[in-house]
């Protein structure tokens, strides 16, 4: 057997563990996906938005803000001003004057983490926010996400990000992408594995920092660094189907490529910094998903380099045949001239059709269990084919930056 | 804030997950295994359908030698002949080239190529049917480079010109009739080598060349104008014209 084909077995079978892995943590919680009620637990909340050069998105975030179904004497919201140099203080400043309540701080440029940790301490809240600005929140989200508050034990609990109103074929990528995350998430959360508190909305025990101390700049994945640093804590992180929040898609392929690059680098540097956590005994299943992340990256980048092999290998040999026949290709225009055997299931093809089947699942299970009534399904569909070349593609250049030692910046 | 115990990993778990996964992936081979098994045996099927199609097509021979030309049913069994040649292709890929099984076939497969050639031959003296042929022998990538692109070649010289016959043998193919066959046209080894109206050209010819040999032996244009719904021929083609 070539060593293409072990390495295509070897691939599926690692994504087919993965997933039997979810849909059986899925069976043992199926009785506790949702919880309940807040139990009228209603405590003040501080919301922090750090801004940097964000002119255009303030406005809007601030609104959704103000509009959230929460009572407004327990909603601290606090706008902080990361010395942009565009007209993002003065969007926030004449929001205030509409909404006096809102708090607006004002400091010099030193990077997210920094305008985190310059709010957290004058914040009054028993629960801490952090949302980003080009995020807006359903109304309700916070009271969905307080549920999941249900012991001392749990320090934060994340929300389900979806992408605004997906209109271009990447919009749809990242639509359908953030759909399977949504699913996977909640799983990895009963799994004691999320390793992620994202920016767009998450909310803390003031006491976690207390604990765990502020935010870092991690590669500029503090958001990432700040899960593991909890996770290394013991600390629990629960995940809320219920509570949407709204990011904007990235545009180009170039911003989302940025995008993506900062996070896998993020993570593979933060993991570097947190090797403990692979230590089984301690941290049981994360250890075995952090360990599995990482081959799962090695594996996808070696499968998508077979695949783009094997088609360019099929162009050459087409191009090679066209030149003999002196791109005379009319006489082969026709149907009975379909090579059927290309058709044939093989153990390759039946592992591909599987691997496939399961990741629509995991997408129509996100947008189930999560409520979504979006209809974007042509584009969730070259999403399937797209998205694992372009996250390989991110691998492959992630680790060059690494290994180059080049900084990536936020913007 | 209260620290959680709740880390303990689940071997047991796990094992259950890998049990699972392993039924999936055991299944997704006994599915294609079962696929390819299923598709060796309508070919055997075939073979069967095949030895009946060709004492029909003796009988048409015999009866051709007595009635009209007008009896003859060519591009059924030329259809036939094709059919058979592109399954025997994907058996060969599933089984290999080298199998036992795979290379009985072929024997099979050639023996009708010779008698599909023979007949045709005779039909296209005696009813005048616009046929030309062309014998063509191959080997494999080994001994010659040059066949694979030489088999394209042929194969689109068949889709082209509807009414030229192509059959392609396997050169090293250990098959009595064909080592009669190739005695008959004074063969030496070096292929790829074509038989066109009993003069035999060695070597790897380009399309242009190739249809300059053709020129001399029938029009070109004639064959190109008189396309039908005939498909032609009684190669395989994966890329090469076998």
């Amino acid at each position: 057997m070539p060593i293409s084909e072990i390495f295509i077995y070897l691939g599926t079978f690692v994504a087919l563990y993965f997933g039997i892995l979810i849909f059986i943590t899925l069976y043992e919680n199926r009785r506790r996906l949702y919880e309940k009620d807040t139990g009228g637990f209603l405590p003040v909340i501080s919301i922090i938005l750090p801004c940097f050069n964000e002119q255009g998105n303030v406005e809007e975030v601030l609104q959704s803000l103000v509009s959230l179904d929460y009572p407004k004497d327990c909603l601290e919201i606090i706008a902080v001003d990361d010395g942009s140099r565009d007209n993002t203080l003065s969007e926030m400043l004449a929001f205030q004057k509409k909404y006096p309540a809102l708090k607006v701080l004002c400091k010099k440029n030193g990077g997210k983490h920094t305008a985190l940790n310059f709010a957290i301490p004058q914040a009054k809240g028993e629960i801490i926010g952090t949302i980003d600005a080009d995020c807006f929140a359903e109304p309700d989200a916070l009271k969905q996400m307080l549920k999941y508050f249900t012991g001392p034990e749990v320090a934060a609990v994340v929300s389900t990000i979806k992408v605004a109103q997906p209109k271009n074929i990447l919009e749809g990528v990242q639509y359908a992408e953030f759909m399977v995350s949504a699913f996977t998430k909640k799983m990895l959360s009963f799994l004691g594995s999320l390793t992620v508190t994202p920016g767009p909305l998450t909310l803390f025990r003031k006491e976690t920092f207390d604990l765990v101390g502020p935010y870092k700049k991690a590669y500029m994945t503090e958001d990432l660094e700040m899960a593991l640093r909890l996770q290394s804590h013991n600390l629990k992180i629960a995940c809320s189907w219920e509570a949407a929040i709204y990011t904007k898609g990235k545009r180009t392929l170039k911003e989302l490529s940025h995008q993506r690059l900062r996070w896998q680098r993020g993570f593979l540097l933060n993991l570097k910094d947190y090797l403990g956590l692979l230590n089984f005994k301690q941290h049981g299943n994360l250890s075995f998903l952090l360990a599995y992340s990482v081959l799962g990256a090695i594996l996808s980048v070696g499968l998508m380099g077979i695949t783009i092999f094997q088609f360019a290998k099929t162009v050459a040999s087409n191009i090679d045949n066209a030149w003999l026949i002196k791109f005379d290709i009319k006489p082969f225009l026709s149907l009975k001239n379909l090579d059927w055997s290309l058709l044939a299931i093989n153990p390759l093809t039946a592992m591909g059709i599987i691997a496939l089947l399961m990741v629509l699942l995991f997408m129509y299970l996100g947008k189930r269990f999560t409520f979504d009534k979006s209809r974007v399904g042509e584009k969730m569909l070259v999403w399937i084919f797209v998205y694992p070349f372009l996250n390989a593609a991110w691998w492959v250049l992630t680790t060059a930056s690494i290994i180059s030692g080049k900084e990536i910046r936020w913007k | 804030m209260e620290i959680t115990n709740e880390k303990k990993i689940s071997f047991q778990k796990y094992f259950l997950v890998l049990l699972f996964t392993l039924l999936i992936f055991g299944s997704g081979f006994f599915l294609s295994d079962y696929v390819t098994k299923k598709r060796i045996a309508q070919l055997n099927d075939l073979q069967q359908n095949l030895r009946t199609d060709i004492l029909s097509l003796e009988t048409q021979f015999s009866i051709l030698n007595q009635a009209p030309c007008a009896n003859l049913n060519e591009s059924t069994l030329t259809n036939e002949l094709y059919d058979i040649s592109q399954k025997l292709m994907s058996v060969g890929s599933s089984l290999g080239e080298n199998d036992e099984q795979f290379l009985e076939l072929k024997k099979y497969y050639s023996i009708l190529e010779i008698k599909h050639w023979l007949l045709l031959q005779r039909a296209a003296d005696e009813c005048k049917l616009p046929l030309a042929f062309i014998i063509y022998f191959y080997e494999d990538g080994k001994n010659c480079p040059q066949c694979e692109d030489q088999g394209y070649i042929l194969t689109y010289f068949r889709e082209k010109y509807p009414f030229l016959r192509i059959y392609s043998f396997d050169y090293d193919l250990e098959l009595a009739a064909l080592k009669t066959l190739k005695s008959v046209f004074r063969l030496k080894d070096g292929t790829p080598i074509m038989v066109i109206n009993n003069d035999a050209y060695y070597g790897y010819k380009s399309k242009e060349e190739l249809e300059t040999i053709l020129e001399k032996y029938v029009k070109l244009e004639t064959l190109e104008e008189k396309e039908t719904a005939t498909s032609t021929s009684a190669t395989s083609s994966k890329k090469s014209s076998r």
